[in-house]
């Protein structure tokens, strides 16, 4: 039985899948609304407090 | 061993059927507030000026709650009894229920809606099923079903009774009426509910010469704590959360979406509501069905087939252009999503015997709790990026094609992964006679 620090290596994978694409997502969705916002203004838009932190955990955005 | 023949063994041998029952009823009860919520997004709108997105993440907040005090909830079911932590949950679902009278900013609908119910909900429902399960030692794949069955048939049968009472007396008195109704039924049931058969005397439903009773009306504390080690030790107790955590992931990300999806693709939002429904519908057959197919015709084979049933038309439906195959396949997925959670009990049951089941069920719980928040919020978010919900629809399919092949590779079921709790619960209990004498 393959395990990883005491659990399964089928569980840490889906584990680790969920969770570096819910942080990808977060930083991706947080960078489309904050540039789909600046398009539609002239002035600088406010970013939310959410997506700033969405930005800040996310290293690909 | 079966009890000798008593007066009033008729009416025993009707009991596990009641307490399934009870079970049934009581997850219609809890679950309709969170299932319903579409019915009152209006008059909150309307009244706070809330928007959708502020109710989406209530709802979100009160699922992934249930689904983190899923395992505790389990524990104390299995430590205490499904009775005792059902009047617990009752309590705070009373107290929690009445307050939603009376709210009248957001964060009290967050705290209220979001984590007091979603608390209440898990401390009510998690022990429920495992207890259900000890009151059968055969046909468990008929009760499980008609368990599973209420999930479906609730919203169908109470959301239009909230439709009334909405229009008659607006939202506050339903949720007034609905707290007042609803622990007064789920008070009532509770006490005709008994954790096990021993607590009436008799033994499990299909119980057979030559098998060792269920003895003591409740599990003996060091026990449960050996068993529950027994289990953490299997591949299959973290696994089957694993696998319900994407078979979670695949069904939400469709059933939160597939109406502004189908609008997206030309349907009118009448057509895109008729093919909800219609996978809804679909889908309550296969809610019963599943544990069936599952104890009878293999498990793993059964279940796979159920996620990939899940899965592929999801795949079908990102390229489809045509308003027939869109119908077909909406219809292949409600078979799909019906038959995904049924066969968890009877993967519980073939893996840890009659074991107290309060621990796995609230793993697989809350693996299915946080699939079911992700995958939801997971559709909305891919929208946002791509402007459209092809993404979407493929990552709901590659979860459940995903969850179809771990199933796949489970242990073989076709015996028990820890020793056998009967066996060891009688060795221990004569131990303990021994002792005393």
């Amino acid at each position: 039985m393959i395990k990883s620090l005491g659990i399964p290596i089928q569980f840490t994978i889906v584990f680790v899948l969920a969770v570096s694409l819910f942080v990808y997502l977060l930083g991706a969705s947080a960078n489309a609304r904050i540039e789909k916002r600046q398009l539609n203004s002239t002035i600088t838009s406010e970013v939310y407090a959410w997506e700033e932190a969405s930005l800040w955990i996310c290293p690909l955005h | 061993m079966v009890q000798p023949l008593l007066p009033n063994q008729p009416l025993k041998s009707f009991y596990p059927w009641l307490i399934v029952g009870i079970v049934a009823m009581m997850q219609i009860l809890v679950s309709t507030r969170v299932l319903s919520i579409g019915v009152f997004i209006e008059p909150w709108e309307t009244q706070f000026g809330w928007s959708k997105n502020d109710i989406s993440l209530g709802y979100a907040i009160s699922l992934l709650t249930a689904a983190l005090a899923s395992p505790f909830s389990g524990y104390i079911g299995d430590r205490f009894g499904a009775k005792i932590s059902g009047f617990v949950g009752i309590l705070i679902f009373f107290v929690a229920m009445i307050l939603m009278s009376f709210i009248t900013e957001l964060w009290h609908f967050w705290l209220i809606f979001g984590i007091f119910l979603g608390i209440a909900q898990a401390i009510i429902l998690v022990p429920l099923v495992p207890a259900a399960m000890t009151w059968f030692r055969r046909k468990l794949d008929v009760a499980m079903g008609i368990v599973f069955l209420s999930w479906g048939i609730g919203p169908a049968f109470i959301t239009p009774l909230l439709v009334v009472s909405l229009n008659n007396f607006g939202w506050r008195v339903t949720f007034f009426l609905l707290a007042i109704v609803s622990t007064l039924i789920m008070g009532s049931l509770l006490i005709l509910f008994k954790n096990r058969p021993s607590d009436i005397n008799m033994d499990a439903y299909g119980t057979l010469p030559g098998d060792l009773p269920i003895v003591g009306m409740r599990p003996p504390a060091i026990l449960l704590k050996e068993f529950n080690h027994h289990m953490r030790k299997t591949r299959a107790y973290w696994n089957l959360s694993s696998i319900h955590f994407l078979g979670c992931v695949g069904h939400s990300m469709i059933i939160v979406w597939i109406i502004p999806f189908a609008m997206d693709r030309g349907f009118t939002l009448m057509e895109a509501s008729f093919i909800y429904t219609l996978m809804s519908t679909v889908s309550i057959v296969t809610r019963f069905l599943a544990p069936i197919l599952c104890d009878r015709y293999g498990m793993r084979g059964s279940l796979s087939t159920f996620f990939i049933l899940q899965g592929f038309p999801v795949l079908v439906l990102a390229y489809t252009q045509t308003s027939s195959m869109f119908i077909l396949m909406a219809i292949i997925f409600g078979i799909g999503w019906g038959g995904e959670s049924g066969g968890f009990p009877i993967f519980n049951r073939k893996y840890f015997g009659q074991a107290p089941m309060g621990s796995p069920h609230g793993v697989q719980l809350l693996g299915a709790g946080v699939g079911m928040a992700l995958g939801g919020w997971m559709g909305g978010a891919i929208y946002d990026i791509f402007d459209s919900y092809s993404w979407a629809l493929i990552l709901s399919g590659v979860a459940s094609l995903g969850g179809a092949f771990s199933i796949m590779i489970l242990e073989n079921p076709s015996k028990l992964l820890i020793p056998d709790w009967i066996q060891r619960e009688k060795n221990y209990n004569e131990l303990n006679v021994i002792k005393e004498l």
